[in-house]
């Protein structure tokens, strides 16, 4: 006998069953241009906490309050159309100052996470809010659970939280080497499990384990068509996750993406350190990023279907310590890409703003831009915004955070 | 014999005063239990299915798991430190690695001619001769004169030509497979200690303070740097002796209470790289307190202090600014706790500066511990590790702990208050982790025999607010009872539930739980179809059933019935998930898939379709749920 709860279950549990291409084909496809929501998110942390002033908030000496680190002069600030950005940024200036195509990209300065821990920023960070737990899902499993004819959720590169969705990127490499025979037989006793599941009284685990199952046999059966991964040489060092990143969208194996990268916390000497691993990680980011204005599928150009956030879980505290690091700060920049982020008509915008003392000022929800008496920006902000970018209502997941109205186009 | 009706006990979770009796007895357990259950139970106790073992009862099948080898040798370590018994630390071997030349002279910077190096013998073997570059040996530099001690990173040979690899190449590896052996002895101390006092029956508090532990000659060398720097004679310690598998040894203690049982092992004391993360850890070993997810910690507060100092360390400045942060609201949540607490630990500098025992570092006389924030003191003692750990255990959060990480392994996300209970009466009365776990297995086993509690899902918000909040929130600045629940309330109410956040003390049972979400759903979603939704995400919390541990998988998928402890593979880190929230994820499918592909494709008994069919039956792969298996 059905309760009125497991009615009421139903609801989600359905809908992550009918996401899988079986039952989904039925379906329009989503997010097949500009006009249409996006249809796959991709999150890059920027483990650690970069530096905003050398990164996305770059300052003058004369716009800060004397005891602010700048370890720059103003001419090392680098000009990226109408904005600025702080010189660990040259290859993404660089890509947005050339000629061709580009993905339009926005910053958002200003991000209150509420918490100076790594592992606290790193959780809220997956989960897209504050106040969080680690028995709630993460973002990318609400952004799984209403996807189109993906196979997966989501991937995920890196340490990260487990959740009911998970799918580690470093699978891949033992998929490449599977004979397709074997593939086909694996899905197959995959897919024999979940029938075994799915019988009329089954509970809503069980329900969703056949769900992962049979996604799991869904990407075995689609790889043997799928053009095989491999690593480009032109692409600068440490980039080999990002390709595989973009070759995952470009075959549409995944809704989601997750990845973190470097180690940018640089208590010791924090200048010199985060050259360094902006030296190692920005450039293979500000390629990825141009390639998002070039490669399709056969649902558009994933500029246009696309979104990309990166950042990191907490800022980097603006004076010095005793050993010439910087120490952690509840607050962070991050960057957006994509058509479907709205950058006033132009290659690139910047919203939110930090003071003389590096802490956000309050800002108007409509424009994005300082406002006397307006709203300081939250993490929250930012996940409800992409919950209702994705046309998901962020209220039933708790997502209770402003919408911010200048970051959707 | 149990004198609890089974009845009643199906019906345990209707009042927590049942629950309570009922957990004072063990049920009864006359049938032999089924195939199923069997299969759950070994691999719960043993992390493998071990099919040798036979017997009447459940009891004397519990029995009989717990006294396998590889309750103790595997599933114990795993249980008690989670990925710390199978991952390197952040920095893994503290101590630099030695290049050789064409003439077989080992340096650090620059290779030299034969002539010039110096003849030593290595600690790796006393017996034997090496040559090495002078700058590379240096053996009566120990500390640089801007006070950074040789052998640690900040004084490596890339930032600083002071030091060499010191008295015997103690501070340094011959090359970078030496170093790994190194960090493998590391790792093996930590999990064959937990090992050896789970077999012998201690009582858990024993593991953590002890100054025995069973190491090999590799983990031993680490020790004696500790000596060497404080001004030991190295020709004290004879590490060619040294059994080559390790042997159950005391540490030597320059000053009394430096060790505290497998809190003192380079493993932990190394595993994260700063102070604050390691009694993070500790506390999280020890207390299962992690840091809150739950502060507002605001630009004011921070820039507040004033400061780009406020790393914990013993000079007056510094001393200043962590005893400020430590009491600074919000800060204090995680501060007090974690800066406190390292004073106990000051002889320990972080891996970066002197990963040895610095005889003069320790912080002289008695200092406090503290737990939520400052105004939650919880006693003093010696400033020293063994002091810390005899205060840390004395706490009721000890026990809570234990109980949990035993809870948490048997029932995954099910234990009721009744277990819990049971747990924790097992140890107060016995303390072994041997015995907890025999009271979880029995508890499990007596349950899947049973039927699923049957308890109606629909009561009155007000009702079930007051019953299981109103101790806390019926007055007072936190009081919500008699407030209206607006949407934003209500969603407060429903997350914190949900996700086990409140009530604080784990009085819920998973079906109070369910029912206090369901209540709260309907009045913050009074549309049938958004409720729907939110039903999915705050009560089901888009799950799948729990599976076993990453190893306890693998051996399943690779049908290695027991015994062998084959490799993790790229996906180790999966290690780090608690019992509560593995789950058979579509990432977890693919691993398990193709570990039986290869593994059935090498076997030749069985023709694949079949051989994948049984190794990838999720009725094995994830915990049994009742009597329907």
């Amino acid at each position: 006998v059905r309760t009125r709860r497991d009615l009421l279950r139903s609801g989600l549990s359905t809908a992550a069953l009918c996401a899988l291409p079986r039952c989904s084909s039925w379906r329009a496809p989503r997010g097949t241009g500009a006009s249409g929501r996006p249809r796959y998110f991709c999150s890059i942390l920027l483990t650690g906490g970069i530096d905003p002033v050398c990164t996305l908030d770059p300052k003058t000496r004369a716009e800060v309050e004397p005891w602010v680190d700048i370890p720059y002069t103003t001419q090392d600030i680098l000009s990226w159309g109408d904005l600025a950005l702080g010189p660990h940024l040259s290859p993404l200036s660089a890509l947005s100052n050339g000629q061709q195509p580009t993905t339009p990209i926005a910053l958002v300065r200003g991000v209150r996470v509420e918490t100076g821990n790594h592992r606290t920023g790193e959780a809220q960070f997956i989960r897209l809010r504050t106040q969080i737990s680690e028995q709630m899902p993460l973002f990318f499993d609400l952004i799984g659970a209403h996807r189109d004819t993906q196979p997966l959720a989501s991937i995920v590169f890196g340490d990260s939280e487990f959740s009911s969705g998970w799918f580690g990127g470093e699978i891949f490499p033992r998929l490449d080497r599977t004979p397709s025979a074997q593939l086909e037989a694996m899905a197959a006793a995959l897919r024999a499990q979940a029938r075994t599941l799915k019988r009329p009284s089954a509970t809503h685990e069980e329900l969703s384990t056949a769900a992962h199952l049979e996604s799991c046999a869904a990407l075995f059966e689609r790889l043997p068509s799928v053009p095989p991964f491999k690593v480009d040489p032109s692409w600068p060092p440490n980039s080999e996750d990002l390709q595989r990143t973009l070759w995952a969208f470009e075959n549409d194996l995944t809704a989601s993406l997750f990845l973190s990268e470097g180690n940018w916390d640089t208590h010791v000497r924090n200048t010199s350190g985060q050259a360094y691993y902006s030296r190692q990680y920005m450039p293979g980011l500000a390629r990825f990023i141009s390639e998002l204005s070039v490669r399709r599928n056969r649902f558009g150009l994933l500029s246009d279907t696309l979104v990309l956030m990166a950042g990191s879980e907490i800022g980097r505290l603006p004076r010095l310590n005793e050993f010439e690091g910087k120490d952690h700060f509840p607050e962070a920049p991050y960057l957006f890409a994509g058509r479907a982020i709205n950058t006033n008509g132009q290659r690139n915008a910047a919203y939110g703003q930090t003071g003389r003392s590096l802490a956000a000022l309050p800002i108007s929800l409509k424009s994005g831009q300082p406002r006397t008496n307006g709203h300081s920006l939250m993490l929250d902000d930012v996940g409800a915004t992409l919950l209702r970018l994705f046309g998901i209502d962020p209220i039933p997941y708790g997502y209770d955070g402003q919408i911010l109205e200048f970051l959707l186009a | 014999m149990n004198t609890c009706p089974r009845w009643l006990c199906s019906f345990m979770l209707a009042g927590a005063v049942l629950a309570a009796g009922c957990a004072r007895k063990e049920p009864a357990l006359r049938a032999p239990p089924m195939r199923a259950v069997e299969v759950d139970l070994s691999i719960l106790a043993t992390g493998g299915i071990h099919r040798s073992v036979t017997t009447k009862s459940t009891e004397a099948f519990i029995d009989s798991l717990l006294e396998q080898p590889d309750f103790a040798n595997k599933v114990a370590p795993l249980l008690l430190f989670g990925e710390m018994t199978k991952r390197s630390p952040n920095t893994p071997g503290p101590g630099f690695t030695l290049e050789t030349n064409r003439e077989g002279v080992l340096f650090l910077r620059e290779p030299c001619s034969l002539q010039e190096a110096v003849q030593v013998h290595p600690w790796w073997d006393l017996a034997a001769t090496v040559r090495v570059c002078p700058d590379s040996y240096q053996p009566t530099r120990l500390k640089d004169p801007r006070g950074n001690y040789c052998g640690s990173v900040i004084s490596s040979p890339d930032e600083s030509s002071f030091c060499g690899c010191g008295p015997n190449l103690a501070f340094c590896y011959v090359d970078g497979d030496h170093r790994r052996q190194v960090v493998a002895s590391m790792q093996d101390e930590l999990v064959k200690t937990v090992a050896s006092f789970v077999t012998r029956d201690l009582p858990l508090r024993t593991l953590f303070t002890s100054r025995e532990t069973v190491r090999d000659a590799n983990a031993e060398l680490l020790y004696l740097r500790s000596r060497i720097i404080n001004g030991e004679p190295v020709e004290a310690v004879e590490l060619s002796t040294w059994p080559k598998d390790g042997k159950l040894a005391a540490r030597h203690e320059a000053i009394g209470g430096q060790h505290a049982g497998v809190l003192t092992t380079p493993q932990l004391l190394y595993f994260r790289d700063n102070p604050r993360d390691r009694l993070q850890m500790f506390y999280e070993r020890l207390w299962c307190s992690g840091p809150p997810h739950h502060g507002k910690v605001t630009a004011d507060v921070v820039l507040g202090l004033g400061t780009g100092n406020v790393r914990v360390g013993n000079s007056n400045d510094r001393v200043h600014s962590w005893k400020e942060l430590a009491a600074r609201p919000v800060c204090t949540g995680c501060h007090a706790r974690m800066d406190y607490g390292a004073q106990f630990f000051a002889g320990y500098r972080e891996v970066r500066v002197a990963p040895f025992f610095v005889t003069n570092e320790v912080v002289p006389g008695k200092g406090p511990l503290y737990h939520h924030d400052i105004e939650d003191p919880r006693g003093e003692g010696r400033l020293t590790p063994l002091g810390f750990a005899e205060l840390a255990l004395a706490q009721p959060e000890f026990g809570r702990c234990m109980v949990q990480e035993v809870a948490q392994h048997v029932f995954a996300d099910r234990a009721t208050p009744a277990d819990l209970l049971a747990l924790r009466e097992s140890f107060e009365t016995e303390g072994t982790l041997r015995a907890m776990m025999r009271v979880a297995l029995r508890r499990y086993a007596a349950r899947l025999a049973l039927p699923p509690p049957v308890t109606s899902r629909t009561a009155a918000l007000g009702e079930l607010l007051e019953q299981h909040c109103g101790e806390c929130h019926a007055d007072g600045a936190r009081a919500f009872l008699s407030a209206a629940w607006d949407r934003p309330l209500l969603l407060k109410m429903l997350t914190q539930v949900s996700f086990g956040t409140m009530p604080k003390n784990d009085s819920l049972s998973p079906e109070e739980r369910a029912r206090l979400v369901d209540a709260l759903a309907v009045a913050a979603f009074p549309d049938s179809a958004v409720r729907a939704l939110a039903s999915g995400y705050f009560q089901d919390r888009l799950r799948s059933l729990p599976a076993h541990s990453l190893p306890a998988l693998l051996r399943i998928a690779r049908g290695d019935d027991a015994g062998r402890e084959g490799r993790l593979g790229p996906s180790r880190h999966l290690i780090a998930v608690p019992p509560d929230l593995m789950q058979l994820s579509p990432g977890v499918a693919a691993i398990l898939a193709t570990e039986a592909a290869a593994s059935c494709s090498d076997s030749k008994e069985e023709g694949l379709e079949r051989c994948l069919a049984k190794r990838l039956s999720w009725r094995t792969l994830v915990y049994a749920r009742g009597a329907e298996d």
